[in-house]
């Protein structure tokens, strides 16, 4: 009984996740196909004349009905034939495979480091809240919130590039530069990969600005929750029964407060996750990072058609699967969840 | 003993009720004086926004240039100010039209209930289980990269979170005696549901709509940022930002000052709304 109910609830759930990779697919072809007055005239650019923008409607199948483009645009996304870049003549699928790791590098390191920093600063807050520290945060949560997120990396240019000159301005890695293999497109793996104490130190260098900037700019919002939730579930009484037994303070937070308080904590952390995806855009504009972020920003600026379905559709896909497997996660957390069903 | 307690949170909560009062007040007078910079840029600004004098070009901050100038010669503290009505005057209006829709449309879904709740919530749904970004910027690139495209694609991102929200309310308030009254009274639905219902979601959506001027401001320059929004030669905020990049490491004063406006006038916005929900406790 309770596994049939079980594998009915999983049902709706991945039911639910392909209605919206669906709605997602639909609101591309919408916006690219239906919206534009003229997509061929768009995709070919502004320069093309007129028998280039036959020839490309012709390419790309837009001269069908609409609902027989969308069906072949539906099939092709099922072969995983994403079709050809404009910039950059190669498959879609190629270009992004090349360029999702290197986002997943920033992604990756500022999620742990803001994931890990934000709670324990939340609990710090929530702790001691008439600290220096905690006023501290209490002020400079807010500017972490009100920053926009290219604007800091400007800032941190600034500082640390140009005046001090401490770290590098822009880029990732230059392979060529160190001689060393293409194992994952990772900065960092790869130098260790390939036992290269020099590449490593300069995939490091390259790698704290845009790591630093994402940071900055999500970690208020962690600290922010943690210290709500986390400030409720203190003033409950269990925590006082625990304290009237004599359970040392550190360990009623930890261990009793915190894991309560950890559920919404997850949620955010793990639409954030969702946004970070689209907010390395930003960051890979502002320090030029060769990662799916500056693609999709070259391939948006200059209406590369292919790349545009196929990006939207990965962070959307990335998004919604990202957002489902955080849902799975409540019930290892709160054994209520698991209770109720 | 007890007497003394009630004293002193009496008067404690008549000190926060001061430093409340005062705090909106305050705050309406910057909600003002943005709408003043917004409307008339020319009572506050020395130069022409657009007027180009290349001999002045990237002048460091002095008396004459107090934000110093842009590679055009541009002043830029002026440029700032004028850029207010597209950055700011923008953010404003996409929260109006995007907490407008929302509001009527979770109304109507909470009200009715059944089948139009249903496909209405479905749909705020999907439109929630994109990446804002991502959406605004296929948004932005389909229509053409304009400002009107960038405040399009804004509301419709941010409509659905208005629409949950009120939703929520709506079946709340649904329930309560002064609506069975309406009803006995023989009111329409239509009269219900925007002279009973709606009002008594203003405060909530109220404080939700001075903290999303804040976060669609920087969505708006953040767009902007990317090209998909204003076009050379606005003086929008997140634009100049963008156009700063190039000069990054000679100019400071270009990427600085255009940056701090947009801190301020979010961290004010945020700020307000905390002040805002907290006083509702």
């Amino acid at each position: 009984m309770n596994k049939f109910k079980r594998i009915r609830k999983f049902a709706q759930r991945f039911s639910w996740m392909l209605l919206v990779v669906w709605a997602s697919l639909t609101l591309t072809f919408i916006l690219s196909r239906v919206i534009p007055a003229d997509p061929a005239r768009l995709a070919a650019g502004l320069q093309a004349g007129p028998e280039q923008v036959l020839e490309v409607r012709k390419a790309l199948g837009l001269d069908k009905p609409l609902i027989v483009q969308y069906f072949t645009y539906l099939k092709d996304i099922l072969r995983l034939d994403l079709g050809d870049s404009i910039q950059t003549r190669q498959p879609v699928l190629d270009d992004i495979l090349r360029y999702l790791p290197v986002t997943l590098e920033l992604v990756f390191l500022s999620f742990f480091i803001y994931a890990i920093l934000g709670v324990l600063f939340g609990v710090l807050w929530a702790r001691f809240p008439r600290n220096i520290f905690s006023k501290f945060l209490s002020f400079s949560s807010i500017l972490g919130v009100a920053m926009p997120v290219f604007w800091v990396g400007l800032l941190l240019q600034l500082i640390f590039a140009a005046k001090l000159q401490w770290l590098p301005l822009a880029g990732s890695l230059q392979y060529q530069d160190f001689d060393i293999t293409r194992y994952t497109g990772m900065g960092i793996l790869d130098s260790i990969l390939s036992w290269n104490s020099e590449a490593l130190r300069a995939a490091v260098l390259a790698v704290i600005l845009p790591v630093t900037t994402l940071v900055l700019s999500q970690i208020a919002i962690a600290t922010r929750l943690t210290k709500s939730t986390l400030e409720v579930e203190l003033r409950q009484h269990y925590v006082r029964t625990a304290r009237a037994r004599g359970v040392a303070e550190w360990k009623i937070t930890i261990f009793d407060a915190l894991r309560n308080a950890l559920n919404p904590v997850v949620t955010m952390l793990g639409l954030q996750f969702g946004w970070l995806f689209g907010g390395t855009i930003l960051v890979e504009v502002v320090f030029s990072w060769p990662g799916l972020g500056l693609y999709s920003f070259n391939a948006f600026r200059t209406f590369d058609y292919n790349p545009i379905l196929a990006i939207t559709l990965v962070v959307t896909v990335t998004f919604v699967v990202v957002n489902e497997l955080v849902a799975l996660l409540y019930p290892l957390l709160d054994p209520k969840l698991r209770e109720r069903k | 003993m007890i007497r003394l307690r009630a004293k002193i949170s009496s008067s404690r909560g008549q000190s926060t009720n001061i430093s409340h009062k005062v705090g909106t007040w305050s705050f309406s007078a910057f909600v003002i004086l943005l709408l003043t910079v917004i409307f008339f840029p020319g009572l506050f600004a020395p130069y022409d926004p657009l007027e180009l004098d290349v001999i002045n070009r990237l002048q460091a901050p002095s008396k004459a240039h107090l934000f110093g100038t842009d590679e055009g010669g541009r002043d830029i503290f002026s440029r700032v100010l004028y850029g207010t009505k597209d950055s700011v005057g923008a953010s404003m209006v996409i929260v109006l039209m995007a907490s407008g829709t929302g509001t009527i449309l979770g109304a109507i879904a909470g009200w009715f209930g059944g089948r139009i709740d249903f496909y209405l919530m479905r749909m705020v749904d999907v439109f929630l289980s994109f990446p804002y970004l991502v959406l605004a910027m296929a948004l932005a690139a389909s229509l053409g990269r304009d400002m009107r495209s960038a405040i399009l694609a804004l509301i419709l991102v941010w409509w659905p979170s208005y629409a949950r929200m009120v939703r929520g309310q709506v079946l709340s308030i649904k329930e309560r005696l002064f609506i069975r009254a309406a009803r006995t009274v023989g009111a329409s639905n239509f009269q219900i549901l925007f002279w009973h219902i709606i009002p008594h979601t203003y405060r909530t959506v109220g404080v939700r709509a001075s903290m999303d001027v804040g976060y669609v401001l920087i969505s708006l320059t953040g767009l902007s940022f990317l090209g998909l929004g204003a076009q050379n030669p606005s003086p929008e905020w997140g634009l100049m930002i963008s156009n700063a990049r190039s000069y990054v490491l000679a100019s400071w004063w270009y990427s600085v000052f255009p940056g701090i406006a947009i801190l301020l006038v979010v961290s004010l916005f945020i700020y307000a709304a905390d002040r805002f929900s907290g006083a509702e406790r």
